[in-house]
């Protein structure tokens, strides 16, 4: 018996989030994210960090019977970045190389139709 | 951080674990009308109150194997439940914004819309065509064009109920419509209703097959598949058995001795082999074919013959 679930990826550049919900993507199945499994909180945005993450994901999703996934990934968006993170690609091919079918892969970036001013002022951020 | 887990924490995972076996299985269904209870997909849940109100989206081409409408996503709301079912109703589909931002070109006009509209049944619907066409217009066009299509789906929703709808929003006849009333304006890329969602609902429709005959017929599909299945096996089985019994019967044994030795034995595997290094040798050729690299490979240690080399080649030694 295989069961589908969903898997939602929030990619940025400082961390990746992931959560397996059951199709309504109201019931939690698991979650787990870039800071759980690496020690420094600047990997945890990263490839490998995303990597970790995704095979304990798909750990807990073969544990409940889970094999169909369906991937909704979001970068920041809104008034914030519309790129996703280095980890996004990273955790989709970790996920299928743990033995996972992916029947869909959607991209649910929040995109602002206008609203407020992006942080960092008049002349942007000065580093 | 990769921080230690508090026990609280740990305790609270435990619990969590727990719950997930009190969990039950729904399945989700369409609307009974025009949908006749269709099964489009399972949700999990503690009780009946927690699936109450939940949102399924699934694409079109999962919902009737359409795959031309793998972009437009259908949205169908847990409206009531019954035993082991979800039963939900439609709430508005819309295409997947990727899709629509592909057609989306410079020197293309682009005309969208929304309009707000009572079917007959008292449903209160919003509506939002997107018509591309094929060249640059004038807003004077795009203007023809948008009160154009608002008189043709006003028209049509106020002559027809939601189901009626639905199924015409679906499988296109909606927009065929408006594109036909439009092609003596200007031609058009495409023509879509790029969003539909249910504001209001009205009367509620009691057409099409109860619940319980849609569980019956689903029984019965599944016992006839199940006996299909069978009937299928067991024809297998009786051709391979008249296979084997217009051969010899020692053959039969060799034969039957691979299949075996998937389940567990050696020494049926043994014997089999015994006998045909004794009896059958030429005879036992298209035998060799059938059995395992493993198992010519102890035929070829018998005769005292060299091991090594690929299958054909083994045969071809044994053969010799």
């Amino acid at each position: 018996m295989s069961r589908r679930a969903i898997v939602n990826i929030f990619s940025s550049y400082n961390n990746i989030l992931m959560t397996a919900t059951d199709l309504t993507g109201a019931e939690t199945i698991g979650t787990c994210s870039g800071g759980q499994v690496v020690k420094s909180s600047k990997d945890s945005g990263g490839q490998f960090a995303a990597t970790r993450a995704a095979e304990r994901l798909a750990d807990t999703l073969k544990e409940k019977e889970f094999t169909q996934l369906i991937i909704r990934y979001r970068a920041p968006g809104g008034n914030k970045a519309n790129n996703t993170g280095p980890g996004a690609q990273a955790a989709i091919r970790a996920l299928t190389r743990a033995g996972m079918t992916i029947t869909r892969i959607e991209d649910v970036t929040p995109i602002a139709h206008d609203g407020t001013k992006k942080k960092g002022g008049r002349r942007g951020r000065r580093v | 951080m990769a921080k230690k887990m508090s026990a609280k924490a740990r305790a609270a995972a435990r619990k969590q674990k727990d719950k997930w076996k009190t969990k039950r299985w729904y399945t989700i269904r369409a609307p009974r009308s025009p949908w006749n209870f269709q099964n489009i997909g399972e949700t999990i849940g503690e009780s009946d109150e927690h699936i109450m109100g939940r949102v399924y989206e699934m694409t079109q081409q999962e919902f009737n194997g359409d795959f031309t409408k793998m972009h437009v996503m259908l949205r169908f709301r847990v409206t009531d439940t019954a035993g082991q079912d979800a039963l939900t109703t439609f709430v508005g589909h819309h295409h997947q914004t990727n899709h629509i931002r592909r057609q989306i070109r410079r020197y293309r006009g682009k005309i969208d819309d929304v309009m707000d509209a009572v079917t007959e049944d008292g449903y209160l619907v919003r509506i939002k065509p997107l018509i591309i066409t094929q060249k640059r217009v004038q807003t004077s066009v795009k203007q023809a064009i948008r009160s154009k299509t608002r008189e043709v789906v006003r028209g049509f929703i106020a002559k027809s109920t939601y189901d009626g709808l639905q199924v015409a929003m679906l499988d296109g006849s909606l927009e065929s419509n408006i594109q036909n009333s439009i092609k003596s304006i200007y031609p058009c890329k495409s023509v879509v209703i790029r969003k539909s969602q249910l504001l209001q609902a009205g009367v509620v429709m009691d057409a099409g097959p109860t619940l319980d005959e849609i569980h019956a017929q689903e029984a019965r599909s599944a016992a006839e598949l199940k006996a299909k299945k069978a009937a299928a096996l067991a024809e297998a089985m009786e051709e391979e058995e008249s296979e084997e019994a217009e051969e010899e019967t020692t053959e039969e044994v060799v034969e039957e001795a691979p299949a075996e030795v998937a389940e567990a034995p050696e020494p049926v595997a043994e014997e089999a082999v015994e006998e045909v290094v004794e009896e059958a040798p030429a005879e036992a050729s298209t035998d060799y074919s059938s059995m395992t690299v493993a198992q010519l490979k102890e035929l070829l240690k018998e005769a005292g013959k060299p091991v090594s080399g690929k299958k054909a080649e083994l045969i071809e030694r044994l053969q010799e």
